[in-house]
């Protein structure tokens, strides 16, 4: 197991983890599956956030991150 | 584990290491066993709440597992109504279970998105910005540019492909009118790690785009089975 990270900056990781963890991993269907609840509202708002970030370093030409994700606000 | 409380679900390991740890809510985590796989998970007296903090400790406890066995991860907010039932859904899943632990034994996800730049060549670049294109000229450049578009992505993935194990390219989210957007996965041998991060910065320069690799990530992206 390779311990180092090779990137994360915060929001480009954010964006991962909410597409991995919310969309990929092991579902587990029918009966005994118990929603948690409003995870996609979390997964909405997440993504929104991290949209947003990449919407104020693009219109207004600064870096808040160092790598800006690839989000865009009407995607939404 | 106390009876009549949820189960949350973590991931799917091959065998439970011997110190497991706490989980989301400071849960202590615990092994429910099945005949060829195990179950790892917390006990709740209601489901987690869903927030940015809990799925960074859903990572966590899954990060922790990854050290020392192999994991299938699970998709946050999966839970049982308790032990018994998650040892059934370990028995009826058995086998798609223990093949996926074969599939990414030894291997990590890592992320790769980018912005690349499509080059321009068409005749509309030609004509110049005030010249207005007919319909048939704009179709053409429309189609050109998507060709360049999809080239420029060929050229990043397919070299980033020829070193995992298994690879795939995930719809770019928020693409729409950028067509030079591009998002991957890859399943990567651990021994390759560094070797797909040295070629990831190589292509980076060489096309010249915005390109940004994260990870090792447990192999989400890589256990989809058909309820997905």
């Amino acid at each position: 197991m390779n311990e180092r990270p090779i990137r994360r900056t915060h929001d480009v990781s954010l964006l991962d983890l909410v597409d991995r963890l919310l969309d990929g991993g092991v579902v587990i269907g029918g009966d005994i599956t118990l929603a948690v609840a409003d995870v996609d509202l979390v997964y909405v708002g997440l993504r929104a956030l991290v949209a947003s970030v990449e919407t104020i370093e693009r219109e207004l030409g600064v870096a808040l991150s160092a790598s800006g994700p690839v989000l865009e606000r009407d995607a939404l | 584990m106390t009876p009549g409380r949820l189960i949350y679900v973590y991931g799917i390991v091959d065998e439970a290491p011997a110190d497991l740890g706490l989980g989301l809510e400071g849960a202590p985590l615990e092994a429910v066993a099945g005949p060829r796989a195990v179950a790892i998970v917390s006990a709740h007296e209601r489901a987690p709440e869903a927030d940015e903090e809990a799925l960074w400790q859903h990572e966590a406890v899954v990060e922790r597992l990854m050290e020392d066995v192999v994991v299938l991860p699970m998709r946050f907010g999966a839970t049982a109504a308790g032990p018994r039932q998650m040892e059934a859904l370990l028995r009826s899943r058995e086998e798609e279970f223990v093949g996926l632990l074969e599939v990414v034994r030894g291997a990590v996800e890592l992320s790769v998105r980018a912005e690349l730049p499509v080059t321009d060549a068409s005749p509309a670049a030609a004509r110049g910005a005030d010249a207005e294109p007919s319909g048939t000229e704009y179709m053409r450049d429309r189609g050109q540019a998507l060709h360049a578009a999809e080239r420029a992505k060929e050229r990043l993935h397919g070299p980033l492909k020829d070193l995992a194990r298994r690879s795939l390219v995930l719809e770019a989210v928020g693409a729409r009118g950028r067509s030079g957007a591009f998002r991957g996965a890859y399943l990567v041998d651990v021994g390759r790690v560094d070797a797909f991060a040295a070629r990831v910065d190589g292509l980076a320069r060489e096309l010249e785009g915005d390109v940004s690799c994260t990870g090792p990530w447990p192999p989400y992206s890589f256990v989809a089975a058909a309820e997905r």
